[in-house]
């Protein structure tokens, strides 16, 4: 069905959209990756990267 | 909210249109203090801004700013970075003093921990000798007081001749007073820092001669503080003899007679002269101290930490003890975790049957079950393991052991040649090498922090910790716990290893002196740790339901097409047909899986790619398979479990027949795969813990030491150790155990 293709085409190009803004914004705010760090709690100045 | 804190957050946004920058009547005030001091909670109440709180030593490197408008004048608050001191050994103390030196501002608040002021009052009486006038802030006075210390505030203002205020920085207690005594010391209107410490008459002398010699020049004389600059040149401080080669007149003279009399202090007292201007620092805070600061004997409170303390961090006991909580840790997960990720396992075998009955056999049908099913639920499943690693990590977290952990890592980091602060990056690189890459800001030597960046991603990071269990949990069912500790330990000695090797060929040079801030400990809330733990795991949660999906559905992708033409695909399908037939003659053989879907993934993009690597990491015992799962988590670690769940997906049942056909568990899949083994799995965990970081990592080391071609370095660095030390385990291991 071509209907089927169709979405898996637009699947992967949101895909692709998605990952690349998603690592430019990694790049732009690195303090997101804190909420991982075991530290997190303790540390005063995640917000001043 | 009143309308005052309304207007403060729109001046946030659209800075400086509510204040004026041009109004002369702008006050400037320096916050500083140590770590931990409270220095971030005061200045969240003073300028009513909502940031972070915490206790962790800081690792602040940028300046924060807020305004408020107080009395008619616009009053400018600057955060400066969390210091011990003032001397020139971290990027911290130069900007601290350097913002001082140049900037000049009105008023220094010095927010001093009134349950340790002694330690505190060290940075005090350096500020002092930078001649700006100084408010003191006894902050935390109520935890001071519930620990019985009582300080008498007008006999210490008299001994420091600076004003004092009693400050609650977490509760706002204190903070208007506060704020109105450094206006009233701004206008002049009380005077502050009227008195120097005297450090002993040989010490004086020196100092007196140096001042002599250093106000020949008039135009350097109006830029610094000459008694602080006297000071420096006796502690013989690199940043200080710098300003004087560069901006005296005569600075082979002022220089000459500073080394002069260093040589004679040093001969003296049989100490180097830095180490006599600091004892006779903390000699002039005792005394300062005694006098005004008692404590009641309120033994119970502190006596808890300085027992523990006397186990947690014993020289001999602190690395063993460190080792084995987080060993219990590890253990506890895999123990209470496992079970609930079956039913996890369960739960999406039973959506992908149900999508198979609902829709037709189809590229969409496959798409949703082999691609987003299998990735994001093959990731999914080790939630539970994640939610209970996490459980424990935030529990020592809030207890405050983490930071005797940092202490206790701090001396062995000098046995490899790294600062202390690396702790630091090593410690958030554990969560994430994004912020653990950035973290090494904190180290001021580059040679330190680039050491530090190329060894820090190698750490049990959360993606890597997925395809760690996942591994443990299907080869070594019974010692997972230990396993999984082992591997986490491994990417520890490994880290430092590769530092020493760095630090003693690459990258040689001297060490800088680390004081590390310790905490009370404190029983931690259910509710803290639980939010934290949720915190965390939700993370998880949505990388699953975001990144993982996306990188799943390129990658079933990849592995899907191009198709295999019809004709291959009936000429496999007839062989698979007679394979079928001799394999039910001979009774017990096994049939490895479904030859069409095999050639099928072979002939797809992913499958060229597994393909091409396979020559090379086929010695590290590794099939084509795992070179396209390994290539893939280049993208992030999870997306490892992903591919291999798509793989598996895609590729048809090779589940051993007594396995129940709901559960989708990728380790039960690849317990029966006759490609893999306990010495695989083992050679693979070591692999995914050292080889290429994620793209998003490696991005960051570009950014943060400016050139493409650290990241390339550590890119093909990892790469070659990984590859090594996997074909070393299994090609050892191979000899060892037969049928590996």
């Amino acid at each position: 069905m071509w209907w089927e293709y169709f979405i898996i085409i637009l699947a992967l190009v949101l895909s692709v959209t998605f990952l690349v803004l998603k690592y430019k914004n990694k790049i732009k705010h690195p303090e997101e990756g804190c909420k991982n760090c075991p530290l997190a709690s303790n540390c005063e100045d995640k917000k001043s990267f | 909210m009143n309308g005052f804190g309304r207007r403060l957050r729109r001046r946030g946004r659209g800075r400086d249109r509510y204040f004026d920058d041009s109004n002369k009547n702008i006050i400037r005030i320096a916050l500083a203090g140590n770590p931990n001091s409270g220095k971030t909670s005061v200045f969240n109440a003073l300028t009513k801004q909502r940031q972070h709180i915490g206790n962790y030593p800081g690792v602040t490197v940028e300046k924060k700013t807020g305004r408020i408008q107080y009395d008619g004048k616009v009053i400018e608050f600057v955060d400066l970075p969390g210091t011990y001191s003032l001397s020139a050994y971290s990027l911290e103390e130069i900007v601290s003093r350097d913002f001082v030196l140049r900037e000049k501002p009105d008023v220094i608040i010095d927010i001093l921990d009134s349950t340790n002021l002694e330690r505190h009052l060290y940075l005090l009486l350096q500020f002092q000798e930078l001649g700006v006038p100084i408010v003191g802030a006894l902050n935390m006075s109520d935890e001071a007081e519930q620990k019985g210390i009582i300080i008498d505030k007008q006999q210490l203002e008299g001994i420091l001749g600076i004003p004092l205020v009693k400050t609650v920085g977490s509760k706002g207690q204190g903070v208007q007073d506060l704020l109105k005594t450094a206006v009233k010391v701004a206008d002049g209107e009380i005077l502050s820092n009227k008195r120097h410490l005297n450090y002993g008459t040989r010490l004086e002398n020196a100092h007196n001669d140096i001042i002599r010699v250093l106000s020949t020049d008039p135009d350097f004389v109006k830029k610094y503080s000459m008694h602080w600059i006297s000071i420096k040149l006796l502690e013989n401080d690199r940043d200080a003899v710098e300003k004087v080669k560069q901006e005296h007149q005569n600075p082979d003279g002022v220089l000459l007679v500073a080394a002069n009399w260093r040589q004679r202090i040093e001969s003296h007292f049989g100490e180097d002269s830095e180490v006599v201007v600091s004892e006779q620092r903390y000699a002039y805070i005792r005394g300062a101290t005694k006098e005004t600061v008692h404590t009641k004997t309120k033994e119970g409170y502190i006596n808890i930490t300085e027992k523990i303390d006397r186990i947690a961090l014993n020289r001999y006991l602190g690395i063993p003890v460190f080792l084995v909580i987080m060993f219990l840790i590890y253990q506890m997960t895999f123990t209470l975790g496992n079970p609930v990720s079956g039913s996890i396992g369960a739960f999406f075998g039973w959506c992908s049957n149900s999508l198979e009955s609902l829709l037709p056999s189809g590229p969409l049908l496959d798409f949703l079950t082999g691609g987003i099913i299998n990735g994001v639920g093959g990731v999914l499943v080790f939630l539970p393991l994640v939610l209970f690693l996490f459980l424990g990590l935030s529990f020592l977290e809030d207890t405050g052991y983490l930071a005797r952990a940092a202490f206790v890592m701090d001396k062995f980091f000098h046995i490899f040649g790294l600062h202390g602060r690396s702790f630091i990056p090593f410690m958030v690189s554990s969560g994430c090498a994004v912020p653990g890459i950035m973290s090494a800001r904190v180290l001021a030597n580059p040679r330190d922090r680039i050491v530090t960046i190329m060894v820090s991603p190698i750490m049990m990071c959360g993606a890597k910790i997925p395809v760690i269990a996942m591994l443990a949990a299907a080869f070594f069912p019974e010692h997972a716990g230990l396993v999984f500790w082992s591997i986490w330990l491994f990417s520890w000695v490994s880290a430092l290893t590769l530092a020493l090797i760095f630090r003693n060929t690459l990258f040689r040079g001297g060490q800088t002196p680390f004081v590390m801030e310790l905490p009370p400990y404190r029983m931690p809330t259910v509710r803290g740790v639980l939010y934290h733990m949720w915190e965390k795991s939700w993370e998880y949660v949505k990388k699953a339901g975001t990144v993982i999906l996306a990188a799943s559905i390129i990658i079933w992708f990849l592995l899907s097409y191009p198709k295999l033409p019809e004709e291959d695909a009936t000429i496999t399908s007839n062989l698979e047909v007679v394979n079928e037939q001799m394999s039910s003659q001979f009774e017990g053989s096994h049939i490895s899986g479904n030859n069409t879907a095999q050639q099928e993934l072979i002939y797809s993009f992913g499958g060229r790619i597994g393909k091409a690597i396979q020559p090379v990491i086929k010695y590290a015992g590794f099939d084509w398979k795992l070179g396209v799962s390994l290539f893939a988590g280049i993208a992030a670690k999870e997306v490892i479990i992903s591919t291999m769940g798509i793989l598996y997906g895609i590729e048809g049942e090779q589940v051993d027949e007594e396995a129940s056909d709901d559960e989708i568990m990728l380790k039960d899949r690849i317990e029966v795969d006759p490609n893999y083994s306990p010495l695989v799995a083992l050679s693979l965990m070591v692999f995914v813990m050292i080889y290429i970081p994620c793209i998003a990592t490696l991005v960051m080391v570009k950014k943060e030491l400016g050139s493409w071609k650290w990241p390339l370095f550590q890119a093909a660095y990892t790469l070659f150790v990984a590859l090594a030390l996997s074909i070393g385990i299994y090609q050892v291991g191979s000899l060892f155990i037969s049928g590996a």
